[in-house]
């Protein structure tokens, strides 16, 4: 009997031994890109629809023999993930590029401060759009640079205003104006349904409604309290913009306007590119989607419409670089950044992109948004003008997400005539406030607890 | 003397330990992969974490917020529990019946049973982004073919009376898979003499479903329910993809609220409370449908009470 099991055990030893060597494959990594002699960085991008090869990285390698820069695309829908598994389990790429809010990384030590970089090689911060500094910053640190920027700007089809007897060339140029061309523009079918609508408010594309906070901004409206505590979504202008947008879909009708919206697609089927709208907010990569899926609509572009009493406004986030915390080479990283941030790369890339018909950002930087080819493009006089009234969508830093699902639940309910602005609003406001202040502490809490531990981490 | 009389011979003792070794590989990955992420969960569900940062405790006060102070979680619950409430029975049903029709041995049968366990094999997003074209106001199938019988179709997916329901439907999609698979198991497993003598009796073809086909799939039917319950609590993808919480937050279901808050808003702790409070709702109504429906199931072999 002995004998019996321990052969039962022999096997069962094989066994082990076996799935230990097999195991130990899993630790075969494939060659590394070992370059002689160069210290090698890798910077993650968010892989667009295109799958494009940024061509910067291969210039900046050919400029110079200590760094190699490599670059790796990762799907744009699982980036922000991956890059918080890897800033969590210490293994960040060197770089990385992405959109949207710097502050939600930076604000929780996900980023390396570039302030001291920036100090001690005279880094010129003028070079890029002041506008875009802002969502840079945390806690009076920089945390990143903008590699391209857009902004939204108002698009109106010169067709259109002809057969609606009006000025082809002369766009609304205040919120009176903008309701009355409306209701020229819009043309009716005889069951009442909207053929072509003169302007949807907040329609930008298929996939979601994005809600614009410009008309707001208009009026100078503040939404976060100086010490950045308090949230304020009822300020008068807010709820003013809010109201507005609402009566316009009531003056057009509810119900029809929203049918007329949910049935636009994407590029060809887009509302203004098929032409059943009118004049519609976009972005500033707008023209360029034109010209490559409905290249025979005429249109003009031109700022928004203003209110009574009000200025120019318009929302601009950028593409940014920064230097995640934990990687192993931020030197060699920071070098990369201010090579691909300097001026004359900067206009050299933007002829690339657009030799390559690429639809993307136009440059962080002021010489190479001004540079001839990237002005030829069209629109963008405006949208350079525009930049000196732009600001950073991200709002409340530490409750981003929070705030931008609120705010546009509330406004859907305004629009839908479900609630009063005033009412929608402060709802949303009441639930941004709750969880801003829930941030606030958790801040609290580890800014202490850092100081506890004595760590002088670059992060913050 | 007599040998003491343990609980299990020597042998047997002997045996199961090598049996728990032989498993130990898999023991060893479900503890820490498994036990471990779910005792640590129920930890950060008390607390305020973000990944980034270190814990901080707060004790009940994500669940305090959850049960008392955001508007979102019970929306998302009567989300849930309204896609579940339709779901389960038109899936089960749906099931049964198309089962009943090809569970007998016919020639050509198992061409008829592929065609339609196909449709099922198309999930997730890929499935979601069909339907997104199909559910369109105006140019998608769905109204189009409703406007063959002169119906006016509503906007489904952008109005917020419709867009769960729209959700809902788009499950028809799955009622020839696996589960169809395993009822015709199970209807092909019912002795032929129960129907014979049924007929014998002279018992029409209602009676003959009530009396003999349903208590007999009876055990696979509970089994299925629990599961597909169980399932559906847990909808995402579609509403993920197609919908983003809908219009008003109409389709924001229990697991989107739960993405949001953890992905999105960096509240992990909240997330975790979400989890075990879904946890705690699957649980209990598992529980409550063993009682109630439990006893009344039909196991071929001895019942377990």
């Amino acid at each position: 009997m002995i004998k019996k099991l321990k052969n039962i055990f022999q096997r069962f030893l094989i066994a082990c031994v076996i799935i230990a060597i097999l195991y130990l494959f899993a630790f075969v990594r494939g060659p590394e890109l070992e370059i002689p002699k160069r210290t090698t960085i890798t910077c993650w991008i968010a892989m667009g629809a295109e799958e494009l090869v940024p061509p910067e990285p291969s210039w900046f390698n050919q400029s110079q023999d200590k760094i190699y820069t490599q670059i790796m695309s990762v799907p744009f829908m699982e980036i922000e993930r991956k890059f918080l598994t890897s800033v969590v389990g210490e293994v960040p790429p060197d770089l990385f590029e992405f959109f949207g809010s710097v502050s939600q990384w930076s604000s929780r030590g996900a980023l390396i401060s570039l302030s001291d970089y920036i100090k001690r090689d005279n880094y010129d911060c003028s070079q890029i759009f002041p506008a875009l500094w802002e969502d840079m910053m945390w806690d009076g640190k920089i945390y990143a640079i903008p590699t391209g920027t857009a902004c939204d700007a108002f698009y109106w089809n010169k067709q259109h205003f002809r057969e609606a007897g009006l000025d082809p060339e002369k766009p609304p140029k205040t919120w009176k104006e903008l309701e009355e061309y409306a209701e020229k523009l819009t043309i009716r079918n005889p069951d009442g349904s909207i053929k072509r609508a003169g302007f949807v408010p907040g329609y930008w594309s298929a996939t979601g409604i994005p809600i614009f906070i410009y008309w707001a901004l208009q009026k100078d409206a503040k939404y976060l309290s100086p010490d950045g505590r308090k949230v304020i979504l009822t300020s008068p202008a807010c709820i003013d913009a809010v109201e507005w947008e609402g009566k316009l879909f009531e003056k057009l009708g509810r119900d029809e306007l929203i049918r007329l919206r949910a049935s636009f697609g994407y590029a060809g089927q887009q509302g203004f590119a098929s032409g059943r709208v009118s004049m519609i907010e976009q972005k500033s990569s707008f023209p360029q989607e034109l010209l490559k899926y409905a290249p025979n609509i005429e249109y003009g572009v031109s700022m928004f419409p203003i209110p009574e009493g009000g200025h120019p406004a318009t929302t601009s986030g950028s593409v940014w670089m920064g230097i995640p915390a934990g990687a192993k080479h931020p030197d060699e990283a920071w070098e990369y950044i201010k090579f691909r941030t300097r001026s004359d790369i900067a206009i050299k890339s933007a002829e690339y992109t657009i030799d390559q018909n690429i639809i993307t950002f136009f440059p962080a930087n002021i010489k190479a948004a001004e540079c001839p080819k990237q002005m030829a493009i069209p629109g963008m006089p405006i949208f350079v003008e525009s930049m000196k009234w732009a600001h950073s969508p991200t709002i409340i830093a530490l409750a981003h997400s929070v705030f931008w699902r609120e705010y546009a639940m509330a406004w859907d309910e305004v629009i839908r005539g479900k609630k009063t602005a005033r009412e929608a609003l402060e709802t949303a406001e009441r639930i941004i406030q709750r969880s801003l202040d829930d941030q606030l502490t958790y801040n609290d809490f580890y800014l202490k607890h850092k100081q506890e531990q004595g760590h002088i981490a670059c992060a913050q | 003397m007599r040998p003491i009389r343990r609980f299990f011979s020597y042998i047997e003792q002997r045996e199961g330990l090598l049996g728990y070794l032989f498993a130990s590989p898999w023991l060893f990955g479900f503890l820490i992969f498994g036990i471990i992420p779910i005792i640590l969960s129920f930890y950060y569900s008390l607390c305020r974490y973000d990944v980034l940062r270190p814990p901080m405790f707060v004790g009940w006060e994500n669940y305090k917020y959850l049960l008392f102070e955001s508007p979102n979680f019970y929306r998302s619950i009567y989300n849930t529990f309204y896609y579940t409430i339709f779901r389960v029975p038109i899936v089960i049903v749906g099931s049964l019946l198309l089962a009943m029709l090809v569970a007998k041995p016919m020639p050509g049968i198992y061409s008829i049973r592929t065609i339609y366990y196909l449709p099922s094999i198309v999930s997730g997003v890929a499935l979601s982004v069909i339907w997104m074209w199909l559910y369109n106001p105006q140019y998608g199938l769905v109204n189009q073919f409703l406007g063959w019988f002169g119906i006016p179709g509503p906007l489904w997916l952008q109005s917020e009376k419709w867009s769960k329901m729209a959700i809902v439907l788009m499950g028809l999609w799955a009622i020839g898979g696996g589960r169809m698979i395993i009822f015709i198991a199970g209807l092909n497993a019912i002795p032929r003499e129960l129907y014979e003598s049924a007929e014998i009796d002279g018992a029409r073809w209602w009676s003959r479903f009530w009396h003999i086909t349903f208590p007999q799939i009876s055990s696979i039917l509970f089994l299925l329910t629990i599961v597909e319950i169980i399932a559906s609590f847990q909808v995402f993808t579609e509403a993920y993809v197609m919908t983003q919480g809908g219009p008003l937050n109409s389709t924001l279901f229990y697991n989107l609220e739960l993405y949001n808050k953890s992905f999105l808003d960096y509240q992990m702790g909240t997330a975790s409370a979400l989890a075990w409070l879904l946890f705690l709702v699957t649980l209990c109504i598992t529980l409550l449908l063993f009682k109630v429906v439990g006893s009344r199931v039909y196991y071929e072999y001895a019942a377990p009470r």
